[in-house]
């Protein structure tokens, strides 16, 4: 069983979600924007990130990741592993330019909305092993 | 409006040195930006370097006539407004310079404030021209993209539906009765088939406006090899069927748009997996060739029919052989694939014949 922590402004994905992984036997906290998602990781100090790149605006979870691991207040989780997703980069042509400075912003995976529980969890595992 | 921030252009041409100038000290005094010019040919040079809002024009010039500017004008951007500056009150000119698109016309000689006047109606009708225009554009915007917008309007309510039913399908906050299962997977389904067509409209709206000639850089052969097949075999294994993978990518390099290429290339593999005859084997073969790379996708199904396969490639065509037809599918994945490759200046071919598979060849240059 591991802490999960996902960040999306999609409560229907956030239910999906956490119900999923709660089957699965882990402990899921949930947060509806950037802000409240970066306070979260330090109230909850997860084990696991998952994250949607476009909330509010269109790159706020990049920006999550980048404030995750690229600031001295966040030195501490700068380990945890972040599972990006969205339901944007599925289409042929639609894709998101990052600038080559963000490197630190992609993650440690990336899922495709809406996914199978399946891939899910085998994400989720293989990122808490990693 | 952006276009009201900064101070109003305005060009004046007139041949009289006294005329310019007193134009210069009152527009500036009202706080509009003014260039100057003497006769009309430094007049139309100057509009079309510096585009001013609205252009005080003299009818009587030596040189370029002010009838000839406005024509010119006009042509040039007919948002411009024009006011005609007439010297002896000569009615007819003026009316003709109404006709052929003049805003107004000031009769020499005038007041500060007549001109005030004509300048302040006049660099607001151009607003309103800049603003509807602006409008018009924005509207032709949406209709041009009216399947995209409606495409992504559907896409995310329907995404997020599938997750739910994800959870309801695989029972996670607790069991379901049995009658319902086989309702459920249906109706995911259907919900599959939707997305995918919705994914397949989108993509094609994306490629039309796409950029995949900005985006080519140079990619590894191997590399986009080893994308496909990794890709191929989950799709393969799930159905219970083998891929082969044949032929020696080397060290070449190709300048490509790696992700879209890819997703053409799966749009032929995930086809003949999804045309191949039960247990049947997917090969990925890649040929290179001092010019050109060809990189093909063979399966083993019951092949196109030969009358079928000048259309294959068309938007929204679909087999109407008996064997092909109930398979699902959007009638765009090999059209798409065509205009990607088609965006890097290769060829996509297809060789079949009934009962033998068939084979998909992508050629790209080098």
């Amino acid at each position: 069983m591991a802490k999960v922590l996902i960040i999306d402004d999609d409560a229907d994905y956030t239910l999906a979600t956490k119900a999923i992984l709660q089957a699965a036997g882990h402990q899921v906290s949930t947060a509806a924007d950037g802000k409240q998602g970066l306070e979260a990781v330090k109230a909850q100090d997860p084990d696991l990130i998952i994250l949607d790149i476009m909330m509010d605006s269109i790159y706020e979870g990049y920006s999550v990741t980048t404030t995750l691991r690229g600031t001295p207040e966040y030195m501490d989780y700068r380990d945890v592993p972040v599972l990006m997703c969205s339901a944007v980069k599925t289409i042929a042509g639609e894709r998101f330019t990052l600038p080559p400075e963000a490197e630190l912003a992609q993650g440690d995976d990336y899922l495709d909305k809406p996914f199978t529980a399946e891939v899910l969890l085998a994400k989720v595992e293989k990122l808490l092993a990693g | 409006m952006p276009l009201r921030s900064v101070k109003p252009l305005i060009l004046a041409i007139d041949d009289d040195e006294v005329a310019r100038e007193s134009a210069q000290v009152l527009l500036s005094r009202w706080g509009y930006r003014v260039n100057l010019a003497e006769n009309g040919e430094k007049g139309l040079h100057l509009m079309r370097q510096n585009p001013p809002d609205l252009m005080l024009v003299d009818l009587q010039m030596p040189g370029i006539s002010g009838l000839e500017v406005l024509a010119g004008v006009r042509e040039f951007d007919p948002t411009i407004v024009c006011v005609m500056v007439t010297g002896h009150a000569t009615l007819q000119s003026a009316v003709d310079a109404m006709k052929q698109g003049a805003y107004d016309f000031l009769p020499k000689p005038f007041s500060p404030d007549e001109l005030k006047h004509v300048v302040g109606r006049g660099l607001e009708r151009r607003f309103l021209e800049l603003e509807a225009k602006e409008l018009r554009e924005e509207k032709a915007r949406m209709e041009a993209n009216f399947v995209t917008l409606v495409s992504h309007q559907m896409r995310s309510p329907l995404a997020a539906v599938r997750q739910l039913l994800e959870v309801m399908v695989k029972q996670s906050l607790g069991p379901m009765p049995p009658a319902y299962g086989e309702l459920m997977d249906r109706a995911v389904a259907r919900l599959d088939e939707l997305l995918h067509s919705l994914n397949a409209w989108l993509a094609m709206s994306r490629l039309a406006e796409s950029g995949i000639a900005e985006r080519r850089a140079p990619t590894a052969l191997a590399d986009i090899l080893t994308a496909l097949a990794q890709r191929t075999r989950l799709e393969a294994q799930a159905a219970g069927q083998e891929v082969v993978v044949e032929g020696d990518p080397g060290e070449v390099e190709l300048a490509v748009d790696r992700e879209t290429l890819l997703e053409a290339l799966y749009n032929l593999t995930s086809n003949a997996v999804k045309y191949n005859r039960p247990g049947g084997k997917v090969t990925l073969e890649v040929r290179v060739h001092p010019y050109q790379v060809d990189l093909s996708v063979s399966d083993q199904g019951p092949g196109i029919p030969e009358a079928e396969q000048p259309f294959i490639f068309n938007d929204f065509f679909r087999s109407k052989s008996p064997e092909l037809k109930n398979k699902p599918g959007t009638g765009l994945g090999l059209s798409i694939a065509r205009r990607v490759v088609k965006a890097h200046r290769g060829d996509i071919s297809v060789r079949s014949q009934p009962g033998q598979g068939a084979t998909f060849t992508v050629s790209l240059p080098r």
